[in-house]
């Protein structure tokens, strides 16, 4: 069957959007969002990047289905993967650099919480050694 | 098992359920809405929003529209059409 780009990116776009339906409450609104963005944002993209685009999102596709266990939940993964050290080449400089804060941003609050929790902890065995 | 089977919508609900939808599509405005709006056209949508209101549509109806169907389905009134054939209702 013969699609027109068109069509093929409709497919995409749908499979997707289904796919993160499985995904926790959480990551389904950044998902949502980000996949909505993405493809506007590369509506007008030249021909070689549409491909590269498509390819991209299509291995993502392949990816999150394995992960979510497409196949039966003894197939299940855990969600997400590392990148492997060609793509961080691939990247400039800013981009490690936005990266790097992301990863701040995200690991930040268990951070907090890990040192909320020993605050806490200590807290209480002071109060304990004061009984 | 001696439940009566659910109650077949009218045309006029089913209708009216395609509406609420679109009009539930955060990118329409919702006073330019007819059955008649051409989704792209009339309503300012592209074919990655009318993805998604397909999509809607499937929630709203608990079945799957293919998009070999979807494609088609430009004009609110298209969608209609489509989903009353498929519950076997008629204008």
């Amino acid at each position: 069957m013969n699609q027109t780009h068109v069509q093929k990116v409709r497919i995409l776009y749908k499979t997707i959007h289904r796919l993160h339906r499985g995904l926790p409450p959480e990551l389904q609104i950044l998902g949502h969002q980000y996949v909505r963005d993405e493809f506007r944002r590369h509506k007008g993209c030249n021909p070689s990047e549409a491909q590269v685009f498509m390819n991209e999102w299509a291995k993502y596709a392949v990816n999150l289905a394995e992960q979510l266990g497409i196949r039966g939940p003894k197939f299940a993964k855990p969600l997400g993967q590392s990148l492997d050290e060609q793509a961080l080449n691939d990247l400039r400089d800013d981009q490690i650099a936005q990266l790097y804060e992301l990863m701040l941003a995200a690991t930040q609050p268990e951070v907090l919480e890990a040192e909320e929790a020993q605050a806490k902890a200590a807290q209480e065995s002071k109060d304990g050694g004061n009984k | 098992a001696d439940e009566a089977p659910p109650g077949k919508p009218t045309f006029n609900e089913v209708t009216q359920r395609v509406l609420k939808v679109v009009k539930a599509y955060d990118k329409v405005t919702a006073d330019k809405l007819t059955t008649e709006s051409h989704f792209i056209n009339d309503l300012g949508l592209d074919s990655l929003d009318h993805v998604e209101v397909i999509m809607a549509m499937e929630d709203e109806f608990g079945f799957e529209i293919p998009d070999r169907d979807a494609e088609k389905l430009l004009h609110v009134k298209d969608v209609i059409r489509y989903i009353a054939d498929r519950e076997d209702v008629y204008e």
